[in-house]
């Protein structure tokens, strides 16, 4: 069923390169058939995903590298599923916004199938090999989205943005290496099953820098603050619905290697650095939302605000007890709807308009009474008024680090900046609002005209699960539950037997 | 006449090429050096060759005039063409290898 | 949606709410007074995470029904009000909505169990007010004035989510019985958790109650419509610090250092915003200050332990300043949106009834005798001085605040209803019936509601504890009623023409009259102490740090990575003679090192 999932997309993104390239009708068909397909599937596996099981489910595992034991195994637990399925729906709603586009839009809906299909494989894989494939899979179409359907300095921002990610993924490349290694050397068995590794015993110093070049790759991918500064530069440059699964889909694969990989892996480097990073997260959310202060540029405004809600989410993994890191989650998927809602809300009006700067809008709401109502819902979310989603992924995170352990001194001050930045959020998305909404403009164009009910449907489910998770995030935070306690719970075997494998539990 | 008569001969002879080689401009110049510089090398095989009493030496003296001979073939082909396409064939103007 | 139909839904949704409060509050009559208090119901499970379970449930007892009672009651005229106040606005239907948005976030904000819905209700009427406040959304002044409210607001908000994880992190749970029980049971007196619980939650409340220093976003809210004005920003949501600190009165009677941080406060804030109101010309704005001062009244009353006298002149302050912004509102509404005092003026005679029942909101306020305003706010004075809290000094400045208060909302009177009128081309005249109903209900409970204060001393007493003595003393009352006659008497001999008489004094105390008129210059102060600097760095950040700091130090390792390549490559001549040249000399060296080496 997993595969399905992942290689729907997959399949229908090489099937692409075979369709007339003439013919948009078809191309359009075929990509909102796979992304459909691709949704419907991943909803089943919602529906049927069982929530008090924290182990993987729906799980498929065969050899694919026999000399090296390299094994194709895909499964979910509680906290990848929601983000499979977030994944499928953001997908599904890009390539609709992407179906008028006139430039080559075959090659364009392949490789967004492509960027689906590894961000799939990313939330699914099983083996360390598989997981770094599917990574990797994620960079290239990426690369040629922006570098050839970007707009501005489309080149730089690709390039900065491929060589930032590969130096990264490279390192990580070398701790997925020798951790198979270690585990190795300690049971002579030769695996990359990440749910066989994790129970692996690693000394303490290897796991400081095995960590540090798991966590680098991550930390660059989510981003967090200080190794953020690919971020404006892509999200400016890249065509909007290529940003709704950048922002939404790719920006979590970050944290969520961080949950898989990073807490469970390396406990003694994560008790050692989590007050760092949970300086450089917290530094990064007033950071952010401090820039975000002085745009004036939609799209960057938005960029600026994802970097201050994703040190939310690092914060929040790092405060490494249940509220924190379910909270973590949660907000993964909260970011997910919202930021990619706003860049939607941005590229509709920048379709009407034909400008992205704040300086050009005034008074749109008299001309655009649904969308009025939608930006606003979806500002208030963005800024994380109680009762609607935002706050939820927000007020768990910062109760988690308010009576985490781990980073037990600091997390005053770390709440505090948060808190610091939650009003800085109200200022510069009620400015983006107001500023884009609001006062009276005698200068509108002429045809100036509301959504269309295309562009209703796409903002639509957003504002629906904004206010669902609002008020009633417990089926959300049921499914993510038993997984993070499971992870918080992990035992380590010392043992040096050989052949009496990793030791389950 | 020992063996560092033969030695001094040989070495003095690749010093010619090597420097004619370093210093001239001409490729069909600096491919005569070239070729000096090997015939020191067999110079030298046959030399020891007979000096040890074995023929090995002399064998790989035959193998590399063979060799020379096919490499000559080849690099006069290059100097020609080049000559015919540039009018030129100053070594230090044909440089659009370079990095 | 026609316009009747949503404005008849809207009023039928609280007036229906209303008689569901009455029905509550029968309901509790039955009651024994002991088994009045602490009943939860719950309506679901809202978040399970780890050992942080959260119900959606709803307290009732007293307290929450008195409050449901005054703002239904209040809501539900001032909706009928709106109805008429309203009309012909295109946007009518967008309005009830918002108001009842308010309501409902209103609700829920007194209704809730615990302190997280607490926050939810109390972020969403602060989205009501926003909402509400910049209603007519095509005028800058009335946006930018919602984001100041806004943003003021979500400070407040930040603060109490702080209170409710230090609550969490010590109590194990944020409903208010169990964390009052908790308290009651293990703290001490001024023991530091509940001196920090009681300060930041008092972050949200002061916030709220636009109490010094975050009080400025209150007058600028004035650019909404008058109903809000009268609803949101006087009678209910305004009041909603008040209330927090009397549901959460055991925290705040184990920190006896935070109450007199809130008396004081309240009382500063009382006199401050007096002061500012004596000025004003803007008739919206008087009253907004006195909100400000009223509401100063209350949290000296809480701050002295006297919830039930808070909450009694909550209560009243609800019936009289929801009149005097109604009857306001019908003189703007009488002179097409004028609300410039110098403008109005001679309003008695074409409107006799607006002209009443701001007499007799006015007669409240400053507290004249056998009013509402006199009952409650005579409680609190005498309290202040002979409360176990009180002192003299909150004793005498609420005296002072008393007379100031007296002064201007007579000096507001004698300018809109004496003299001759000031814009000749203006027609007054009395609205439509449902524009004046309300004004007499109101005025009715302005002036006969005094009689409750017993009733609600009792009726309270359950969740406060038994009810408070009232302590006599002639001495102080006589005094307290005189400063109210003597402020009304100098405006009535300042201002009865209509005609300002006070030019003289203007020019002799002309530094003060300026410094109050600028409102003691806190808006100014604010922006060169807290926006400029922080506009200043946000583009310094952008500016410094990020281009030429983090982004041009990558950028920068990539040009060197690049030019160090660029170096290397030169090694590469194309010269097939220096590459023989190098080869050599390759090979003299590691000669040179086999041999040597």
């Amino acid at each position: 069923m997993l595969s399905l999932i992942v290689f729907i997309p997959l399949v229908a993104a090489l099937g692409l390169l075979f369709v007339d390239r003439n013919n948009p009708a078809v191309a359009r068909a075929v990509a909102l058939g796979a992304a459909s397909l691709s949704f419907l599937i991943s909803l089943g596996v919602l529906v049927w995903f069982k929530e008090a099981d924290p182990g993987m489910q729906f799980t498929e595992s065969f050899l694919w590298v026999k000399l090296l034991n390299i094994r194709y195994q895909v499964g979910v637990d509680g906290i990848s599923v929601l983000l499979l399925v977030l994944t499928t729906f953001l997908s599904v709603i890009a390539i609709f916004f992407s179906l008028d586009r006139k430039d080559n839009l075959r090659d364009f809906l392949a490789l967004m199938l492509a960027l689906e299909a590894g961000t799939l494989g990313v939330f699914v894989a099983l083996d360390t090999i598989l997981f770094y494939v599917f990574w990797e899979l994620m960079l290239i179409p990426t690369y040629f989205l922006i570098g050839i359907w970007g707009e501005g300095r489309r080149v730089y921002a690709t390039t900065k943005f491929v060589l930032y990610t590969l130096v990264g993924s490279l390192l990580m490349l070398v701790a997925i290496v020798s951790i198979s290694v270690a585990h190795y050397n300690a049971t002579h068995e030769l695996t990359f099953d990440i749910q066989t590794l994790v129970h692996t015993h690693i000394d303490p110093v290897s796991q400081l820098w095995m960590f540090l070049f798991f966590f680098l790759a991550f930390a660059i991918k989510v981003p967090v603050f200080p190794l953020h500064s690919w971020l404006p530069h892509t999200y400016v440059a890249c065509p909007i619905p290529a940003l709704v699964l950048l922002t939404g889909a790719m920006s979590k694969t970050g944290a969520y290697g961080i949950i898989r990989f990073c807490l469970p892996m390396f406990p003694d480097a994560v008790e050692s650095l989590a007050v760092a990073i949970g300086c450089a997260a917290a530094g990064g959310i007033v950071y952010g939302a401090w820039i975000a202060v002085a745009q004036k540029d939609l799209k960057a405004l938005v960029a600026y605000s994802s970097i201050s809600h994703l040190g939310f989410i690092v914060l929040g993994i790092f405060a490494h007890n249940g509220q924190g890191i379910e909270g973590s989650v949660l907000q993964m998927i909260n970011h997910g709807i919202i930021a990619s809602a706003l860049f939607l809300i941005v590229g509709i009006l920048e379709k009407r308009m034909g400008t992205r700067n704040l300086k050009d809008f005034r008074g749109l709401g008299t001309a655009m009474p649904v969308l009025y109502g939608m930006f606003m819902l979806i500002t208030l979310a963005a800024l994380g008024l109680p009762g609607l989603n935002g706050f939820v992924g927000e007020f768990l995170i910062l109760m988690g680090v308010w009576t985490s352990a781990m980073l037990s001194d600091m997390s005053t001050i770390f709440v505090l900046m948060a808190g610091l930045a939650i009003v800085f959020a109200s200022i510069y998305m009620l400015y983006m609002f107001q500023g884009a909404m609001q006062e009276k403009n005698d200068k509108l164009p002429a045809h100036l005209t509301d959504i269309n009910r295309g562009e209703f449907g796409l903002l639509l489910p957003a504002c629906l699960l904004i206010v669902f998770i609002g008020l009633y995030p417990k089926p959300f935070i049921d499914r993510v539950s038993p997984s993070v306690d499971r992870l918080l719970t992990i035992e380590k075997t010392v043992n040096l037997d050989a052949g009496h494998g990793g030791g389950h539990h | 006449m020992g063996p560092n008569f033969v030695l001094i001969i040989s070495a003095t002879i690749f010093c010619i090429g090597a420097l004619g080689f370093m210093i001239r401009k001409n490729p069909l110049i600096m491919f005569m050096c070239v070729e000096l510089m090997l015939n020191s090398v067999n110079f030298l095989l046959i030399g020891y060759s007979d000096f040890l009493n074995s023929m090995d030496g002399q064998i790989f003296a035959l193998m590399i005039m063979a060799v020379a001979a096919a490499e000559v073939v080849v690099g006069l082909a290059i100097i020609l063409t080049i000559f015919r396409t540039r009018h030129d064939l100053n070594v230090d103007h044909i440089n659009v290898l370079k990095g | 949606m026609p316009h009747r139909r949503a404005g008849l839904i809207a009023c039928g949704a609280v007036g229906g709410a209303f008689a569901f409060s009455l029905y509550a509050l029968s309901q509790m009559m039955f009651l024994e007074a002991e088994q009045r208090a602490g009943h939860v119901l719950t309506l679901y499970t809202w978040i399970t995470s780890e050992t942080f379970t959260l119900n959606l449930s709803i307290l009732i007892d007293p307290l929450s029904v008195f409050m449901f009672l005054i703002v239904t009651g209040v809501g539900f005229l001032i909706h009928v009000y709106s109805l008429s106040y309203m009309e012909g606005d295109p946007e009518f239907p967008r309005f009830f909505a918002y108001l009842n948005l308010f309501i409902f976030s209103m609700l829920v904000l007194i209704a809730a169990a615990d302190f997280f819905f607490l926050i939810v209700g109390w972020a969403l009427v602060g989205l009501a007010s926003y909402l509400l406040i910049g209603f007519w959304r095509e005028k800058t002044s009335a946006v930018l004035a919602a984001r100041k409210a806004f943003v003021m607001n979500v400070i407040g908000d930040v603060g109490m989510v702080i209170a409710a994880f230090v609550i969490f992190s010590h109590f194990g749970t944020l409903n208010y019985l169990d964390v009052f029980a908790a308290a009651k049971a293990n703290l001490r007196p001024n023991d530091d958790v509940a001196l920090l619980i009681t300060l930041l939650l008092l972050v949200g409340a002061f916030a709220k109650s636009a109490q010094l220093p975050l009080h400025t976003w209150l007058p600028d809210a004035m650019e909404g419509p008058t109903p809000v004005s009268a609803l949101i920003h006087a009678a209910t949501m305004v009041t909603a610090g008040v209330y927090l600190v009397a549901r959460c009165h055991v925290l705040y009677e184990l920190a006896p250092y935070t109450m007199y941080f809130i008396a004081g406060v309240g009382v500063i804030t009382a006199v401050f915003a007096g002061s500012m109101a004596l000025v004003q010309y803007d008739i919206k704005r008087v009253i907004a200050y006195s909100t400000m001062s009223q509401l100063g009244y209350m949290f000296l009353a809480v701050g002295i332990g006297v919830f039930s006298a808070g909450m009694f002149h909550l209560m009243t302050h609800a019936f009289f300043k929801a009149l005097l912004f109604l009857s306001a509102g019908s003189v703007i509404h009488a002179l097409n949106g004028e609300q410039d005092l110098r403008r109005m003026g001679g309003l008695r005679k074409s409107m006799p009834l607006t002209h009443l029942t701001f007499l007799i909101g006015s007669l409240a306020l400053a507290g004249f005798p056998l009013t509402s305003g006199f009952y409650s706010k005579e409680a609190i004075i005498l309290s202040s001085y002979h409360g176990e809290m009180g002192n003299i000094f909150f004793w005498a400045i609420a005296v002072l605040t008393a007379g100031m208060t007296a002064f201007y909302i007579f000096r507001v009177y004698f300018y809109t209803f004496n003299g001759t009128l000031r814009s000749p081309e203006a027609h007054p005249h009395e609205g439509p019936l449902a524009l004046t109903a309300p004004l007499v209900a109101l005025a009715g409970l302005a002036l006969l509601a005094g009689g409750l204060g017993h009733w609600v001393d009792e009726f309270l007493a359950p969740v406060f504890g038994a009810a408070p003595v009232h302590p006599e003393d002639e001495l102080l009352e006589t005094i307290a009623v005189t400063a109210g006659v003597v402020g009304i008497a100098f405006a009535g001999i300042l201002y009865m023409t209509g005609r300002d008489r006070l030019e003289f004094v203007k020019q002799a105390l002309a530094p003060i009259y300026d410094l109050l008129y600028n409102k003691y210059y806190v808006d100014e102060i604010y922006d060169f102490l807290i926006v400029r600097p922080t506009k200043a760095i946000g583009a310094f950040l952008e500016e410094k740090a990020e281009r030429q700091g983090i982004d041009f130090a990558v950028d920068e390792v990539g040009a060197q990575i690049h030019g160090v390549s660029r170096g290397i490559g030169l090694w590469q001549s194309g010269k097939v003679r220096t590459y023989a040249l190098n080869m050599v000399a390759g090979l003299v060296v590691i000669l040179l090192f086999v041999v040597f080496l």
